[in-house]
Formats: C-alpha cells, structure tokens, sequence
C-alpha cells in the first residue's frame, strides 16, 4: 500500500505538535536539532521541531501526520515534506500580530501543492482582542478561485482536529 | 419598479447607460430606473476596467442582487448576464427582459403549514403561497418565534441570536415535529420571565437545514448553479455531517448544481435543498449560470481515493482507546 500522508504547518506556536498529540496513536516525535553546539555560549541557539504521527485505519493501512518546522527559513524542507502528501492543513495563531500575513505566506509557499491537492485552515487562539473577521481569512484565498474550508478550532481538542481532516479528505473527495 | 446600477463604468458610458434607461421604460416590461444604491436589482460591472470584478460578481450575487457583465472581450463566463462593448439600447433591452423573467417569482412551491397567520403580522403580501423561510427572506429586520415541547424561543434574525424559556437546545426546537413558528414584530415573550439572548452564528444556516421541508427558497432556481463562499461554522458539519460533502461540492471553482450534489454524494434531496437554503440566508451563496465548456471540473475520485477517504472518515469517528 503506498504511503499515505498529511502535512501540518503553520507559524511556531500554532499548535502542529499538539494537534498531532491530540489525534496520533504514538506520542508525536520530535526532531530536535540544534543550529548551533549547546555548550558554545554566546550563540543563539533554535529549536527546528519537526513533528510526527500516525492513525491507523481499519484495514491495518497507516496515515501518517507530518508537522513541518514553522519558520520561514526553513522553507527548503517544506517542498521536500510535501512530496507526495495527500493535503495540507494550514494552522493560524490569532494571538500572534498578522495572522493574515502568515495565512498568505503559507498559501504562497505552499501554493503548488494546493493547487494539486487542497488545504484546510484551522484558526486558534481567536478570544484576545480584535482577531481578523473570517471574511478577511476567506479573501486570502480569493486567487485560487476554490472557496477552501476554514475553522475556527481549539486544537487540543481531539474532535477539532477530527474536524480539520475531515474537511481537507472532504475538499479532495468532491471539490478538486 | 427595478433598480439598476452600475461599478467601473467609465464617465461616458456611464452618461450614456443612465439616458438609456430612461429612453428604453416603455420597452421593457418592468420600469427601470438607474441609482447609487447598493442595494440594486441589477448592477453593471465593466470587468475591464476592475481588476477584482470576480470578487465583484460573487458579492454581488451573495447578496441576491443581479450582476450584469459589461467588457469589449469574450465573456469571463463568470455570470448569467452579459452586454458586449460599446453599450447598445437593443441589448439592454434584451438582458433587462431576461433579468426580469430570472427575478419573477416561481409558482410551483406549495405553501407551508406552519405560516397561516404570519404573512398579515409581518406585513408581508400575502398574493402568493409562501413557505416558513420565504418570508425571512425579506428586507426587514424581524423575529421569529417558535414554540415547541412547552418551550418558547424568540429568534432575533438581525443580529443571530436567540433567547428560549425552558432549557430546550435551539436545534431541539427547529427539528421538533410539534412546532409551530410565527413571525412577529416584537422581541418579548408572553411571559415575564425574560431569558437573557444567546448568539448563534450558525443561526441561519440552522433555519435552511430544519425548516426547509424539502422546498427551495423561491428567489432560488433549482437548476441554477450554486457556488459557495464560505463554508458553514463548525456546529453545522457537526449536527448534519453530510455538509462537509456539500460544502465541498459547492465550493468547486465553478459551483454546482443540486442535481449533481446528487448524483456525486450520498445526500437526500432535502439535505441538498435545506443546505442550499441556509447558505443563501446566511449570504454565502453565489448563484450563477455557466456555459457549458466552463464546468468540466470533476472530482479525482478514483476507486483507490474513494476507498481511502470512507476509511480515514471511519477511522475519525471511532474515539480514542
Ligand atoms: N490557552 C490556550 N492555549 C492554546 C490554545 N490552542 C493551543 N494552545 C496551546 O498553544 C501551544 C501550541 O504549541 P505547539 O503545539 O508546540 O505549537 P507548534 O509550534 O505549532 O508545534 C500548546 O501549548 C497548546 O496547549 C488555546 O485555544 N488556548
Ligand atoms: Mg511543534
């Protein structure tokens, strides 16, 4: 059976490692490196996270969940993680300053592999003062010319991220 | 009397649309008249000249007006309307009689049971047979009250949101086959209690999905294609887990139609109708027609995918050992 797999990202603090806890079988493994040696002192040190789970359906066959580092820089590795990928799930932080602004820079990267394939976006931490309206969410998508599902979700919850999948298999079952 | 307007029109064309409006009155069946208003029958949109006129149209549509594309070039294929350059009576003649026939009201919808005194308390013509939701579908801010299981609950259909004597939930009462719903002027329950309001967002799309009874709202076609512009709230997927299916159905670049909601899903009829309903009340439908070379967009479903969506679906649904 070929490998079947989802893609997670969003910027750091969106909830992709705890998404992952909240709906994998196995704990999510974290790849932790570090850019510099821990015991030069004066360097900055950065933590590339990479996430990963798995759910395994009734015939034995295994999906398995991908979370990419959240970062900007290390934009290289999300064309490689999305090889092959059955979809992308978009998750966005409203605490951070521009949500939309991190929506469109994802929708911009990962732009190829949703036109091949679809994204679902979860939208998080909505409760702080002034969160973007939904509309202004929805307008980012407007160049695709496919209206893609957006939720607003509280990611620890298990049933959200149920959610979440759904939406994305749903968009690539009748919507492509 | 029809409203007419217009956006990205240049100056002269737009000198010349409004003195062709006012010469063409006797020849169309209906008065038209031009205004700066958004709340038009009918509105032209130069799509040359606007760099988002797509969005444009979309707006326009989910707010159950009119779009009528104006441009020198060969059509978007975006709407139902369209006038070619440079602007000539005999064709806007020819779209505003279209435009009319597309408005005119359909005959064949049975009326519902539950509205026999509403139409005189809302003020609303009481002309032609209309069902539960035809009459929310009015300009006027107004309340719903629905009674069901000893339980009162008045619907505020401005601004989403609910209050309800008893502690009955909101779908409960909507899905209650012993309901009965009135319009009415006033937010006050008969009693003296007043339970204090309770917002919903999913307020309108709950009343498409319970209250439809099978019938398509009557501004509505039931071969048009419908294109969705949002997809519901979450509490919706939830309480009627076949809208995923036609909220992705719906959200295809050129839309659907219900007979192919149908045809591609294992939704019911009334399902596909009270969907439809609840977008369109909660303004997210866009309705247009496409040629037919504009909708060759199907589903990659092949027996391996197919098979593998069933089994991840099947797989979300079991908890957690
Ligand atoms: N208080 C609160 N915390 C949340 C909410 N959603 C997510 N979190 C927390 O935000 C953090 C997200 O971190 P993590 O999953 O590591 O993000 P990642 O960098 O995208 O992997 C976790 O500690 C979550 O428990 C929320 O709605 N409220
Ligand atoms: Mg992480």
């Amino acid at each position: 059976m070929s490998e079947v797999k989802l893609i997670i990202t969003g910027p750091p603090g969106a909830g992709k490692t705890t998404a992952i806890a909240a709906i994998s079988e196995t704990p999510p493994v974290r790849t932790d490196t570090r850019t510099t040696d821990d015991l030069s002192s004066v360097k900055e040190e950065t933590t590339v996270a990479m996430d990963f789970g798995e759910i395994t359906l009734g015939d034995g066959q295994k999906v398995f969940l991908y979370g990419t580092p959240g970062q900007k820089r290390f934009e290289f590795m999300w064309k490689i993680l999305v090889e092959g990928g059955l979809g992308l799930i978009i998750l966005l932080d409203c605490s951070r300053p521009e949500p939309l602004d991190d929506l469109n820079m994802y929708l911009e990267n990962f732009s190829d592999f949703i036109e091949k394939t679809g994204v679902v976006v979860g939208i998080t931490r909505t409760g702080g003062a002034n969160p973007p309206e939904m509309g202004a969410f929805y307008e980012c998508l407007e160049s695709t010319g496919r209206t893609f599902p957006m939720f607003e979700v509280d990611i620890r919850e298990r049933e959200d991220v149920a959610l979440l999948i759904d939406a994305l298999i749903s968009t690539l079952e009748f919507s492509h | 009397m029809k409203t007419l307007s217009s956006k990205g029109l240049t100056e002269k064309d737009l000198l010349v649309l409004k003195s062709l409006v006012d010469l063409m009155m006797s020849r169309t069946s209906d008065t038209w008249e031009y205004a700066e208003s958004d709340n038009c029958d009918a509105i032209i949109i130069d799509t040359d000249n606007l760099k988002n006129s797509a969005a444009i149209i979309d707006e326009i549509e989910a707010q159950h007006a009119v779009a009528i594309e104006y441009s020198a070039g060969a059509s978007a294929g975006k709407t139902r309307f369209r006038i070619k350059k440079p602007l000539r009576a005999a064709d806007l003649i020819a779209v505003f009689n279209s435009v009319e026939a597309g408005l005119a009201p359909k005959n064949d919808a049975k009326p519902s049971a539950a509205n026999n005194e509403t139409p005189a308390q809302a003020g609303i013509s009481s002309s032609r047979d209309s069902g539960t939701l035809d009459l929310l579908n009015g300009p006027e801010s107004r309340f719903l009250r629905v009674t069901a299981n000893n339980c009162e609950c008045i619907i505020d259909l401005a601004n989403d949101r609910y209050k309800v004597t008893g502690d009955a939930a909101l779908d409960e009462l909507l899905r209650s086959s012993e309901k009965s719903i009135t319009l009415s002027a006033t937010s006050g329950f008969q009693e003296s209690f007043e339970p204090s309001w309770q917002d919903a967002p999913s307020l309108k799309w709950k009343l498409g999905i319970f209250l439809s009874e099978g019938e398509l709202i009557k501004t509505l076609h039931s071969k048009s294609r419908f294109k969705l512009l949002r997809w519901p709230p979450s509490d919706i997927p939830r309480t009627m887990p076949t809208a995923m299916a036609l909220s992705a159905l719906l959200s295809r670049k050129s839309g659907a139609t219900i007979e192919e909601a149908l045809s591609e899903t294992n939704v019911s009829s009334e399902e596909a109708i009270g969907f439809v309903n609840g977008a369109y009340l909660s303004g997210v439908l866009s309705v247009r027609a496409f040629n037919l070379d504009n909708h060759g967009q199907q589903p990659i479903k092949t027996e391996h995918t197919k098979g593998l969506f069933d089994k991840i679906r099947d797989r979300l649904k079991r908890k957690p050992k």
